[in-house]
């Protein structure tokens, strides 16, 4: 364990079947404050299955989410999201219809909440929360250097800049802890080399962050501790150099050939 | 891009306006008729254009709406002898009750299944209203509505049906509504829709609650659908289960995708062509609505974002080659790792 801050989201002896299958099969950790962790496997290991449990985009079979001190296992996925717990996707969600702004403008829902009454009846309140919003919008824009890009169509991006736009919307729902589902997927080295210094910058702004990966490379250069997964346990839990070197982690993960 | 939308939007308005002014000064039955029509199609429109062009539910049950509002006025009024302004309240009111009941069983429903719920809610609607005592069956009701006039010092507005003074009221809602919807658009409550329509899992993952703002614009356009529906009752001094069947609620989806899906606008072009082509020109006679009909496939053919959502810019360049983006299947252009996991996930 290299974090030293306060658990800040733990979850134990998780379990999700899928008609007879443990796709997750009594899973727990525990994420700390500050902390860049990776949960790594082979496919079909589990890892976005333990995703998709702790936003709340599955229900448990068995086991417990704990999330700031609150059992959260059964609560609903908006409301995780709404209280900082925020996911990625592996593939690049975005708002296809809405250009780079608008999309930001829409995902600071969570920091900028709706009040329809207001909204419906043009209060001044609700006038304030827009330009909140928008302001939030053109510092994001700033900030991952996405103006160039702000009255484009989100849909038409290419891919690499819709998957950067997906993190970025993450990151528009002021995460505390922001779990990012195969960020490095389909993007080339340039794109990678980036994608570093925009982990950079949302640890730098004290987002607690957890990555499911397979680029080794990325993985071994960003993070403080990588959890192993294989058929839905956990095999092991350590430092990037002592997975490097752990048996069972190479034979069942890394012997695979899969460097990539 | 931003000035465009801006004279989009000033050009909506200064033809509502012209439109207004046009049909309610020219004094002459045909036009007022006409223009009756264009303004309480383009509320239904609107009503339809915000539950689907924005918040991306295709609901069938918006004429529906406009029945029970309608049929609520004419029986408070022409039955319970309630004077008009008190009916029209308590009618929209009830409306909205309604929508809510329609909105909470139908809206956890997806796509298709969520459109044929709507539709037999529409229906029901229509058989219950026919087959009761108290609503006339299918003759109707006589629903000659006194609303009465306005005076504004020197001025005054006379409301009664089939009047100029109609037509401007009518007018007057519409440019409401307009006016509303356009703060919905700016708003979060808008976004919220906008983002749900787009993309219901990444809104959910950014804490947008899918049903809630769902049932918000529902009830919203549940509302607009109710003022088209009193107005239709209201001018036609009359209101009968025909009006309220599966012709209109075809009407109201094609007047929507005829102006363009989603601009706030479109409702009202596609209600002045509507109505143009099969009550005014009344072209083709019976076979106005075939007409309409067809140039209605041909638009979805060459312009499927309707006639406000034809791009000039890209026609004028159309010479030009389009410029060369990446295709719309990413995993067919870039190999992503594939995961099983995630897939057994989805499935």
């Amino acid at each position: 364990m290299t974090g030293s801050g306060e658990v800040l989201l733990e979850c134990s002896d998780l379990v999700k079947r899928f008609g007879g299958v443990a796709a997750v099969d009594g899973v727990g950790f525990g994420l700390r404050a500050g902390e860049v962790s990776a949960l790594i496997g082979p496919n079909g290991a589990g890892k976005t299955t333990v995703f998709n449990l702790l936003s709340g985009f599955l229900a448990v079979t068995s086991g417990s989410i704990t999330w700031q001190g609150r059992d959260i296992t059964s609560a609903k996925a908006t409301a995780r999201a709404r209280s900082g717990l925020v996911r990625t996707f592996q593939q690049p969600r975005v708002f296809a219809a809405l250009t780079v702004r608008q999309n930001l403008v829409t995902a600071t829902h969570a920091v900028v909440p709706s009040r329809v009454p207001a909204d419906l009846l043009g209060l001044p309140a609700a006038r304030r929360r827009a330009r909140d919003r928008r302001a939030l919008a053109d510092e994001l824009l700033d900030r991952f250097d996405l103006a160039a890009h702000a009255e484009a169509k989100a849909g038409d991006l290419p891919y690499g800049l819709r998957k950067r736009l997906g993190l970025v919307l993450g990151v528009a729902a002021s995460p505390t802890v922001l779990l990012m589902d195969e960020p490095a997927a389909g993007l080339n080295d340039a794109e990678v080399e980036l994608l570093k210094q925009d982990l950079a910058t949302i640890r730098g702004s004290g987002v607690t962050i957890c990555i499911v990966e397979h680029h080794m490379g990325l993985i071994m250069s960003v993070s403080d501790r990588v959890m192993v997964m294989e058929s839905g346990r956990m095999i092991a839990d350590g430092t990037p150099a002592e997975i490097a070197n752990d048996e069972r982690v190479v034979s069942a993960y890394l012997g695979q050939g899969a460097t990539a | 891009m931003k000035s465009l939308l801006k004279d989009r939007t000033r050009i909506g308005w200064v033809g509502v306006v012209v439109l207004a002014v046009f049909f309610a000064t020219i004094g002459d039955p045909t036009y007022i008729h006409l223009g009756s029509l264009v303004a309480i199609w383009a509320l239904w429109g609107s009503s339809f254009n915000l539950i689907w062009g924005y918040a991306g539910q295709f609901s069938l049950a918006q004429v529906g709406f406009g029945a029970v509002a309608g049929y609520s006025v004419a029986i408070l009024t022409a039955r319970w002898g309630w004077s008009f302004w008190a009916a029209v309240p308590l009618a929209i009111a009830l409306t909205v009750l309604f929508s809510v009941v329609v909105g909470y069983f139908s809206l956890r429903l997806s796509g298709f299944y969520f459109a044929i719920m709507t539709l037999a809610f529409a229906l029901l609607v229509v058989r219950v209203i026919s087959s009761s005592e108290l609503a006339g069956r299918s003759t109707g009701i006589k629903s000659n509505f006194d609303i009465g006039t306005i005076s504004l010092g020197p001025l005054e507005w006379n409301l009664t049906s089939r009047t100029g003074g109609f037509v401007l009221l009518a007018f007057v809602l519409l440019a409401a509504v307009l006016a509303f919807i356009g703060r919905i658009e700016r708003s979060g409550t808008g976004w919220a829709l906008n983002g749900l329509r787009e993309d219901e899992t990444l809104s959910r993952s950014l804490g947008i609650e899918p049903l809630r703002f769902r049932l918000v614009g529902f009830m919203v356009s549940a509302v607009i659908a109710a003022v088209g529906g009193i107005l239709y009752a209201t001018y036609l001094r009359y209101i009968s289960p025909g009006f309220f069947g599966l012709p209109a609620v075809i009407a109201m989806i094609a007047l929507v995708v005829l102006g363009g899906r989603g601009f706030r606008f479109g409702p009202v072009l596609g209600a002045v062509v509507y109505i143009g082509i099969t009550q005014w020109l009344e072209v083709g006679g019976e076979w106005g609505d075939g007409v309409f009909g067809a140039l209605l496939i041909l638009l979805v053919l060459f312009a499927p974002k309707g006639l406000l959502g034809i791009d000039l810019r890209r026609l004028r360049r159309r010479s030009e080659p389009p410029p060369s983006t990446d295709d719309d299947d990413p995993a067919a252009a870039r190999p992503l790792p594939s995961d099983r996991e995630s897939q057994g996930v989805r499935a």
